[in-house]
């Protein structure tokens, strides 16, 4: 074996990354190589020096307690927590707990896509009424050719000539683009023209667009209506499924079905919460909104997992 | 590199996987066990794998952050999101790797935030020659505190890849197969950057070593 060999894997050999036999050749030359020595012994007094690197660090009782308050936390929640946070960190914890759960499965009842359509259509009129000024003049400024298969990210539309794949998804970006397409309609506003009960993404466009021609009157559909069309329809999904449930209560010990019911009650608690805020007269949150219907979403995952089993 | 060899006789990977026979039970408080534990609740296992696994995982993250309380504080969000997601481990035998993954994360995560930019140590060789021009001692002579400092400069002037592959080779004494699972860097970029961050640490600690250039 060469110097130059060696040398190439010289760092290698000296953290154990060579095979046996790759490794005894290179130790042999090592034996035999004055210069080779040399720089596998510098290899050696590097690592010494930062073996004796000490870090500015240490763990102290304190971290671990640290550590088993914000897991006792999360375990307690949304019950111990609940009780003492205040209403917007307790939804934002509950939130964030929410989304880092596995969402609805395939299998999933045609009921709760109708609810997700819902949703959908309910939180993007509420983004609508918050984006206020430039929806309003997409609307006045539609494409040149509106009736064309114009592109979802065309600049025709004024809107980022290259919005990344999440915004793409989100309701304020669909509602931003379906208007001036509303002749060539992307798949999920055709998805939601099949349930037109559920006041879908189109729907909720051409409405907006009648606002922009004639005075509201008092009996247009309101973002509010919206809102409690989507809870509505979570209601109905959680309703079938806890029939369900029910039939098969017997299946669980007693301590599974304690911690069902508590964690039932807990979001029936945050629901109840939510709903004043997110289905106020006038003038409802649109933080609330989320958090009223991601409480719906997560009571009715928690029935569909117990439904399952 | 004493905590390092207690950690892979109480942790290290690989330990009960690469044991050949039939499956066998794995011992009391080995991590296998102690995850089974935690899984169930048992908040004393997981306490039991926070003192494992707290030292070189705080260590870890000091050396990509460069500050004590920052490292703290994501020491904790490396455990709070292991304990959350602990029912989503399939091998717990990569108990270790997993858990150098989150924090991983954790840690490149923080370093995106701008609090994080805010507070990163700033680095320049000027810095570096600062020191050296003190006068730098051979090594079995250098002032530990002056060592430290040393070091721990030359760390943050490393690029973060260089820095995340270098720390996990040398400190946390990782194989090639294992730094590849914690960054999800291929083979090569690994062996490139580890060879890299090495020529860099030496041309800045070279001074210290009390080696001919």
């Amino acid at each position: 074996m060469k110097c130059q060999e060696v040398s190439i894997v010289l760092a290698d050999y000296f953290d154990g990354e060579l095979a046996e036999r790759h490794s005894q050749t290179v130790a042999a030359h090592l034996a035999a190589c004055a210069d080779c020595a040399a720089a596998y012994a510098e290899l050696e007094r590097e690592q010494e020096l930062f073996m004796r690197y000490e870090r500015d660090v240490e763990v102290t009782p304190q971290l671990w307690h640290a550590v088993a308050a914000r897991i006792a936390a999360e375990q307690a929640e949304p019950d111990t927590v609940a009780a003492a946070a205040p209403l917007g960190a307790r939804l934002r914890g509950w939130l964030a707990g929410a989304l880092t759960v596995p969402r609805f499965s395939p299998a999933l009842t045609a009921a709760l896509v109708l609810v997700a359509i819902a949703l959908t259509a309910g939180a993007m009129r509420l983004m609508n009424k918050g984006a206020g000024a430039p929806v309003v003049a997409t609307v006045q400024t539609p494409a040149p050719a509106p009736a064309t298969n114009a592109n979802a990210n065309s600049p025709a539309v004024g809107l980022p000539s290259a919005p990344v794949e999440r915004d793409q998804q989100s309701p304020k970006f669909i509602a931003a683009t379906e208007r001036p397409q509303s002749q060539t309609p992307p798949a999920p506003k055709r998805r939601a023209e099949k349930h037109d009960k559920l006041q879908p993404a189109n729907e909720a466009a051409r409405i907006e667009e009648a606002k922009l021609q004639t005075p509201p009157t008092p009996r247009e559909q309101t973002a509010e209506d919206l809102v409690r069309d989507a809870a509505a329809k979570y209601q109905k999904a959680i309703e079938i499924l806890a029939r369900d449930v029910d039939k098969r209560r017997s299946r669980f010990d007693a301590e599974t079905l304690a911690r069902f019911d508590d964690t039932l009650k807990a979001l029936d608690r945050t629901i109840a919460e939510t709903r004043r805020a997110a289905l106020g007269q006038g003038n409802s949150d649109p933080v609330a909104v989320q958090y009223m219907l991601t409480a719906y979403e997560k009571k009715v995952e928690v029935l569909r997992e117990m439904a399952r089993n | 590199m004493e905590r390092l060899a207690i950690e892979a006789v109480q942790g290290g990977e690989g330990t009960t996987a690469s044991r050949p026979g039939p499956y066998t039970k794995p011992p009391m408080n080995s991590v296998e066990h102690l995850i089974a534990r935690a899984r169930r609740g048992d908040d004393e296992a997981f306490r039991l794998i926070f003192e494992r696994y707290s030292r070189p995982i705080i260590s870890f993250i000091y050396d990509m952050i460069g500050d004590r309380a920052h490292a703290e504080e994501l020491t904790q969000e490396t455990f709070v999101r292991a304990h959350r997601h602990l029912s989503a481990l399939r091998e717990e035998s990569k108990f270790s790797t997993w858990l150098f993954s989150i924090a991983k994360n954790v840690a490149r995560e923080s370093l995106r935030s701008a609090h994080s930019r805010s507070q990163k140590v700033s680095l320049d060789d000027e810095s570096v020659l600062e020191l050296s021009d003190e006068g730098p001692s051979p090594a079995g002579a250098l002032l530990d505190k002056e060592l430290n400092e040393v070091v721990r400069r030359a760390l943050a002037g490393l690029e973060e890849d260089k820095r995340l592959v270098f720390t996990l080779k040398v400190f946390q004494q990782r194989s090639y197969e294992e730094i590849v699972d914690i960054t999800g860097f291929s083979l090569p970029k690994v062996k490139t950057d580890l060879h890299r961050a090495r020529t860099e640490l030496r041309r800045r600690i070279r001074p210290y070593l009390g080696v001919k250039e």
